[in-house]
């Protein structure tokens, strides 16, 4: 044991403290730090050197320094990141769905209503021109609000196309940058604030990937992650990545297709069960269509029920065979509108069976009639109740998502207070530990001043 | 142990903040809106409801906006009814002042000009608009309703039916008269000139346009031997060929019965029934006996029923007797196709019930129709013209199946200008059916718009309801959201004011 011990214990002891302050300044600085892990410098007792005295202490180290990381909880924040994801988009949609339906702001209703109305009103003296222009008028408003959703369905449709194609877009950057940070991971295997950092980086890219799509995860031996897809094809495997493409089908929808390298690929748009890509497959698939064909029903109804008694009936001109609304056989919410005779020529507007009487009423009231008749559903519904049963579904829907997403961020609030529980940085902790390692340091420095005493005490011998 | 840390408790407070702030937005759309049910998500059955009702409602106000419509024309008809009733009381004061002893020829003469300005007043009432359409034309909306030649006869030119409108869900209305329904009376008209005085019936129930028959007589004779031809557009064409005369006596033998009206279907209360009467000429009465005969034998037990022909009225009666043997209700099922004797025997083609010992009468006469056909169709449309059963029809007597007060009043004219008193007398006699027929009408007009305002106030209660329902399903409490509001801004208050006082519970305070 000699005087250079006592330095060395000083000068490790010095750095141990000195370490251990740069990570509390470290947990300090990203105490705010969305997915950071708290850190910590293990200490560890230097080799104990023998002597005839026995084993005596060279001082202290620092073995490691880990961070305070439950995987458990990390993998439950990641699954149950996939589903929160998928409810928050699905419900992000849903509300836009429920808005173009709404008929506070769509007022379809009322313009059923008022069509079938100006019916009546020009079966009450159907030789008043402006009963006739009325009818007019309100078939074209009843039209345009029809095409304008149908528009507005479609083009929410589109914009979750759009969304899949930058969300697989980002998938390929996530899953590019995991693989580099397993590389990373691998070649700083010793430990130290470093690594943490990749781990805590590749956490987050993780929990981000998760948001997008179902995966399984699993770290090897070495901490180097291997991600693929629910359905089993690798997304990442250590250093490796593979890509996901968006395919753009014939319909001009995106699929999305797991590129396997040469040359091979997969559909794997039906293997992705959760995460946001989900939602929107669904939205743009099942959904918003089934909304459509909704749609398409009532405008369908609506023309040829419309059409099948304007045909039968006299205009002024004592022409017979004339349709009200353009005759289509399909995409009707998309092309319903009023004949071009009809918008230009309100006398092409028929009221009458009668060859010999132009100003009977007779299909009048009848196309009135279609108003509150079960014309839609097979049979089963009026126009009114039909529209209503679309609106109650898209409220349904959006209740059922919003509840979910209320439900799943809830349960994500509470792990992620578990996490904060054991990863967080607390500042009162850490200015706790700031002024246990200023106080050892400078503990450490004194023990400088005395071997330095010692030294000089032995110089002073003559 | 759970440790808080900083994000912890800074998350929390964020969440929190984010909450209450959610909330008080929440509750200001719910002032500002007044609903408490702002999006289909928020309940959306009771959201659909409500569109449903509204859309009730919306439909609700354009029935009444139709109902208005006829009240208007109501009140139109009103006046013009009142015009039309005081104008032929006038014309029965001139022809009752023509009678008297102290005319003249020459007071005759000018009683005929007076008379000429009635029928031309008349015209116009008859011809009165609104808007664009003639409310006297039936289904002929645009197309002037009477037209005066220089004769002084008036021509019908508009429909006999009218316009129906809905005045709710599904039901329709009537709307309007028809001229043929107010100038025009089912009774037959005698021209005057002829010799014969018996009485003479008509119907014309099947007809929907403003056709009317003459008839005029080929051979002389009584009724029910006399012959006649026929035209529809005024004698300028006859059927050509001789028809013998109807008569309304029981025992002339003048009803045919062949394939095509010779079935009767009816349900004894129990089963359905089918009569075939066998072919022939029948009497009234005989034929009569005939349909006894046939539904007591068509039947399995030992019904009973009496069918009776009255010859004061020229109508047939149907009893199901007061027999234990008959099960109960009959139904002459005349809306069956195979109910082919409905017409000759007077009957409309709707089912009739006739419960136990009920009887019900015909619809109309009972016998052959105008053309000489044995069922309505479309050349005879349904019109029947019956003699009495006493007089002589001579060559060239002329007769029309229905009477129109212009026909009464052209008369009245030519009588007083020809210094008539028997064409005058028999006039009065018509002048007061065709009065009758607007009085008639008149009190229709009054009943009618009763009608209207009665439903026009039911569908007012009905949106009164409406929003009462609506306003429970839909409104918000105003006072329940200001209590709510108040609550929500305290706690936000009191949310920051607590994270405010957390701040300085850090050992960074104590640090110096």
């Amino acid at each position: 044991m000699s005087i250079s011990s006592i330095l060395n214990i000083a000068k490790n002891a010095m750095f141990a403290n000195q370490t251990s302050l740069q990570v509390t300044s470290n947990n300090i600085a990203n105490v705010n730090t969305e997915g950071y892990a708290k850190q910590e410098a293990v200490f560890e007792e230097g080799v104990p050197v023998s002597t005839i005295a026995g084993l005596l202490g060279s001082g202290v180290k620092i073995s490691e320094i880990v961070a305070y990381y439950d995987k458990y909880i990390e993998k439950m924040i990641t699954d149950k990141n996939t589903t929160l994801e998928q409810q928050k988009t699905a419900e992000q949609y849903f509300t836009r769905i429920e808005s173009i339906l709404n008929e506070d702001n769509s007022n379809l209703t009322q313009d059923v209503v008022d069509f079938f109305n100006s019916w009546q009103e020009l079966s009450t003296d159907p030789a008043n021109t402006s009963n006739r222009l009325a009818v007019v008028v309100n078939g074209q408003q009843l039209s345009s609000k029809i095409r304008f959703m149908y528009s507005q369905l479609k083009s929410l449709q589109t914009d979750a196309n759009n969304n899949i194609k930058q969300e697989v877009d980002r998938i390929n950057r996530i899953t590019s940058s995991i693989a580099e940070l397993n590389q990373k991971i691998f070649e700083s295997s010793s430990g130290g604030e470093g690594v943490n950092k990749y781990i805590n980086e590749r956490t987050n890219l993780l929990k981000e990937l998760s948001a997008k799509m179902d995966i399984i995860s699993f770290e090897d031996s070495e901490g180097r992650l291997t991600i693929m897809t629910s359905g089993g094809k690798p997304l990442v495997d250590s250093s490796l990545s593979w890509d996901l493409e968006a395919h753009v089908n014939d319909d001009g929808m995106y699929s999305i297709r797991w590129l396997g390298g040469a040359g091979t690929t997969y559909d794997i748009t039906n293997e992705i069960n959760g995460g946001s890509i989900n939602a929107l497959v669904s939205i743009r698939d099942t959904y918003i269509p089934e909304f459509v064909d909704s749609l398409d029903g009532l405008a369908k109804g609506i023309i040829e029920e419309v059409n099948e008694l304007h045909t039968t009936a006299y205009n002024l001109y004592g022409q017979t065979g004339v349709n009200f609304f353009n005759d289509i056989t399909e995409y009707y919410a998309k092309d319903i509108d009023l004949t071009d005779d009809i918008k230009n020529d309100i006398k092409m507007v028929a009221t009458s069976s009668s060859s010999t009487n132009l100003y009977d009423n007779d299909i009048a009231l009848g196309i009135a009639a279609l108003g509150d008749s079960t014309i839609f559903d097979g049979g089963q519904s009026s126009a009114v109740t039909y529209i209503t049963s679309i609106i109650s579904k898209a409220g349904e829907y959006t209740k059922q998502a919003e509840d979910l997403a209320s439900f799943n961020e809830d349960t994500m609030t509470i792990l992620q207070q578990e996490r904060e529980s054991v990863s967080g940085v607390s500042l009162d902790e850490e200015m706790a530990n700031l002024i246990k390692y200023q106080y050892a340091f400078q503990a450490s420095a004194r023990l400088f001043n005395v071997a330095d005493a010692l030294f000089q005490s032995l110089l002073d011998i003559q | 142990m759970i440790r808080v840390t900083d994000k912890l408790r800074f998350d929390t407070f964020k969440q929190n903040l984010m909450y209450i702030q959610k909330s008080i937005a929440r509750n200001q759309d719910m002032v500002s809106a007044g609903k408490k049910i702002l999006d289909p998500s928020d309940d959306s059955v009771v959201f659909s409801k409500n569109v449903e009702i509204q859309a009730t409602k919306q439909l609700d106000v354009q029935f009444q906006r139709n109902l208005g419509r006829a009240k208007t024309l109501n009140s139109l008809y009103e006046t013009s009814l009142t015009q039309i009733s005081d104008l032929l009381a006038k014309a029965e004061e001139i022809a009752v002042s023509a009678t008297s002893e102290t005319s003249t020829a020459e007071t005759r003469r000018y009683a005929s000009e007076e008379i000429k300005g009635i029928i031309e007043h008349l015209v116009t009432v008859a011809n009165s608009k609104l808007g664009n359409t003639y409310i006297f034309s039936g289904k002929k909306l645009t197309t002037t309703a009477f037209t005066l030649n220089a004769d002084y006869t008036v021509d019908f030119n508009g429909s006999n039916d009218v316009q129906q409108i809905y005045v709710d869900a599904g039901e329709r209305s009537d709307l309007g008269l028809s001229g043929n329904g107010v100038f025009y009376t089912n009774d037959a008209y005698a021209y005057y000139g002829n010799s014969y005085t018996g009485s003479v019936y008509s119907n014309s129930y099947y007809k929907t346009d403003n056709s009317r028959f003459l008839v005029n007589i080929t051979g002389a004779g009584v009724p029910g031997t006399a012959t006649y031809q026929y035209s529809t557009d005024g004698g300028t064409t006859w059927n050509g060929s001789d028809l013998t005369t109807a008569t309304i006596s029981a025992t002339a033998s003048q009803y045919v019965i062949d394939g095509t009206n010779n079935k009767i279907v009816f349900n004894d209360g129990t089963s359905d029934y089918t009569v075939t009467i066998g072919p022939g000429t029948y009497t009234a009465d005989g034929l009569a006996a005939a349909i006894k005969a046939g539904m007591e034998g068509a039947t399995a037990a030992a019904d009973s029923y009496s069918v009776t022909y009255d010859a004061a009225t020229g109508k047939f009666a149907i009893r199901n007797d007061d027999n234990a043997a008959n099960p109960g209700t009959v139904t002459l099922k005349w809306s069956d196709a195979n109910s082919t004797a409905a017409g000759i025997l007077g009957f409309d083609t709707v089912d009739k019930e006739i419960g136990k010992g009920k009887t019900i009468n015909g619809d109309y006469l009972g016998g052959m129709f105008i053309d000489g056909a044995g069922v309505a169709n479309s050349t005879n449309k349904g019109t029947k013209m019956v003699f009495g059963a006493t007089g002589t029809l001579a060559a060239d007597d002329k007769f029309l199946d229905e009477i129109s007060a212009f026909d009464v009043l052209k008369k009245l004219k030519d009588g007083l200008e020809s210094d008539d008193t028997d064409t005058i007398s028999e006039t009065l006699r018509d002048l007061k059916i065709v009065m009758e027929e607007v009085e008639k009408n008149l009190v229709e007009t009054g009943t009618f718009g009763n009608q209207i305002d009665s439903l026009i106030n039911e569908k007012s209660d009905r949106a009164t309801l409406y929003d009462e329902i609506t306003a429970e399903m839909m409104d918000s409490d105003l006072g329940q959201l200001t209590v709510d509001f108040n609550t929500l801004t305290n706690t936000y208050q009191a949310l920051i004011y607590a994270m405010s006082k957390m701040q300085s519970m850090t050992i960074l305070n104590y640090l110096k």
